[in-house]
């Protein structure tokens, strides 16, 4: 039943594995005491589709993404990726083989663009970490991946000031496609944008994700969002995994009372939300 | 035309700094062309020794000579060269190490930091005009041994701010985000958070220069920087000590030529630190 279809043959491959992970955080000041970020987390993600990763604020869904982008160092466990060579821990790679690999968008698209920086710039930083590329080659490249997100020559110059939240958020998935990545962590990409900007920005992502092959790991809060976008979907609850399964089957018959309890509190929630069931239908129309 | 003049009053400091501004444009103006155009010599000896100023600038020594018989026009002139020649050494240098020595300490932290740190430290702790007489006592007198002491007393403010700045960046958002397109800590430092800083190190650049020439002439003063015969407004004041009371205008004007010099830098830094920094105006 998913939205998303791949016709290749590997369809279940499986090209990220997260193994007991867990992230322990020591509290400043309290000495001994500690914070259990993230506790023992299993999952799995299949190659062109899109997990989403739902919860309340401290869940440690942020936390998870840090780790498998090596952003944050694991207290335990681990995260393997799937290279040429096979699976691969996360933790042995070096840096540049797994940022070619995973790349990740930011939530807030307002303190994720350097203000200083004029978006070619900022687009093409990515690729300098991989080839030498004089300015016309950086300017040329940054256009490519600005055509990808549907914006153009215009905004090539601009600073990131001149631009509108959605359009910021473009440049943001155009900064994350520079690298060729497979795998794409979406930290909240949507939370700070208005809602019809919302649904753009998720056509999108469907685009991208038909076009290029992506993986998405899509953190939400929004079910009707994750509904609509994801194939399977991982509740966290304290660092906890809740549930984790396919999204239908989890959205609609939750089998752990904390998923119902998230289900009727967030935003988005089926039954008495008549205006999202609306965007809904126009996100799949369009 | 309209662009070249909002270019100019972007340039400008406002407020009391425009004053400053026009005051070192004069002071530059004055230094750098008063002797190409006139006919000046700081160091020529004329014949008539404590001549009083003629205050009209078409009879010969306009602001008198001193006890040499040297024109006191012609000193000043050199002594703003001199000052703000050294000044702007005394920045540049001290900005270019102490921008770098912020950005270790702010990108790299741990024990870079707490080093580079400590020594920052050592430099404040003792009163500035002290530490420096102390360098210059160990590297012995001299007008270039006296621009290194006050280079490195410059260093600490460049340091502190960089840091500071760079610190605040390294939780930027954009920061992490060039982290994760495997960007190296040296391309973070450089292309991330080095422009960040420009702002806040443009202000401590103003004020430091107001530091370095007050520094240069106090070194001057106490016979450690700029030796006779050089036209150091220091070493001026030093000079005309012994003639205060019968000749008072020798020790005002090389006074007054400080005061301006010092006042005016501090007036544009403190403007453009309203201007480019409104966090640090606050405190």
């Amino acid at each position: 039943m998913s939205l998303v279809s791949m016709p290749s043959a590997d369809t279940n491959e499986v090209v990220l594995r997260v193994e007991n992970l867990c992230k322990v955080f020591r509290l400043p000041g309290a000495r001994g005491q500690v914070f259990n970020a993230l506790n023992q987390l299993n999952l799995a993600v299949t190659r062109g589709r899109t997990l989403a990763v739902v919860g309340e604020s401290g869940s440690g869904k942020s936390t998870m993404a840090q780790l498998i982008m090596k952003l944050q160092r694991p207290s335990a466990g681990r995260v393997s990726l799937r290279m040429d060579s096979g699976m691969r821990d996360v933790a042995d790679l070096p840096a540049r083989d797994l940022y070619r690999k995973v790349q990740m968008v930011f939530q807030d698209p307002y303190a994720s663009l350097n203000p200083r920086q004029r978006i070619w710039r900022i687009v093409s930083a990515p690729l300098c970490n991989y080839e030498n590329l004089s300015r016309d080659e950086r300017r040329q490249r940054a256009l490519h991946y600005l055509h990808q997100v549907g914006l153009g020559e215009t905004q090539l110059h601009a600073f990131p000031y001149m631009l509108s939240g959605g359009q910021r958020q473009r440049v943001n998935i155009a900064r994350a496609l520079a690298t060729n990545p497979e795998i794409l962590i979406l930290d909240e990409p949507l939370s700070a944008l208005d809602v019809s900007v919302q649904a753009q920005i998720i056509n999108l992502l469907q685009d991208l994700q038909r076009d290029l092959g992506l993986t998405y790991i899509f953190i939400s809060h929004d079910i009707a969002v994750v509904r609509h976008f994801a194939d399977q979907v991982l509740v966290m609850k304290s660092g906890d995994m809740v549930e984790w399964g396919d999204v239908d089957q989890v959205l609609e018959n939750p089998s752990q009372a904390y998923t119902r309890q998230l289900l009727g509190s967030m935003p988005g929630r089926p039954r008495d939300l008549p205006v999202r069931k609306e965007l809904i239908n126009v996100m799949a129309g369009g | 035309m309209q662009t070249s003049i909002t270019a100019v009053h972007r340039l400008m400091p406002g407020g009391w700094g425009n004053i400053g501004f026009f005051a070192l444009v004069t002071m530059v103006l004055l230094g750098f062309l008063a002797p190409l155009l006139l006919d000046l010599s700081p160091y020529r000896i004329g014949a008539e020794l404590l001549v009083p100023p003629s205050w009209n600038p078409l009879s010969a020594p306009i602001l008198g000579t001193d006890d040499l018989g040297r024109d006191m026009f012609a000193r000043l002139v050199y002594g703003a060269r001199c000052s703000l020649g050294i000044g702007f050494v005394v920045v540049a240098v001290s900005l270019v190490v102490g921008v770098g020595l912020g950005l270790l300490a702010g990108v790299y932290g741990g024990w870079l930091d707490a080093v580079i740190m400590r020594l920052v430290d050592l430099l404040m702790c003792l009163p500035s005009i002290l530490l420096a007489i102390v360098i210059v006592a160990v590297l012995g007198s001299g007008l270039v041994n006296a621009v290194v002491a006050v280079t490195i007393i410059g260093i600490p403010r460049f340091v502190r701010v960089v840091r500071s700045v760079a610190i605040q960046e390294m939780q930027k958002t954009y920061v992490m985000a060039a982290f994760a397109s495997g960007s190296s800590r040296f391309r973070v430092l450089w292309s991330e958070v080095l422009p960040n800083c420009v702002p806040p190190v443009i202000v401590q650049a103003a004020l430091g220069f107001s530091d370095a020439i007050l520094e240069i002439a106090a070194l001057g003063f106490l016979g450690l920087g700029a030796k006779p015969p050089v036209a150091e407004w220091g070493a001026m004041l030093a000079d005309a000590r012994p003639f205060i009371e019968s000749h008072p205008l020798l020790v005002v004007m090389p006074g007054v030529c400080i005061l301006i010099t010092v006042l005016s830098f501090n007036l544009v830094g403190d403007a453009l630190r309203d201007r480019l920094d409104p966090k640090l105006a606050r405190l």
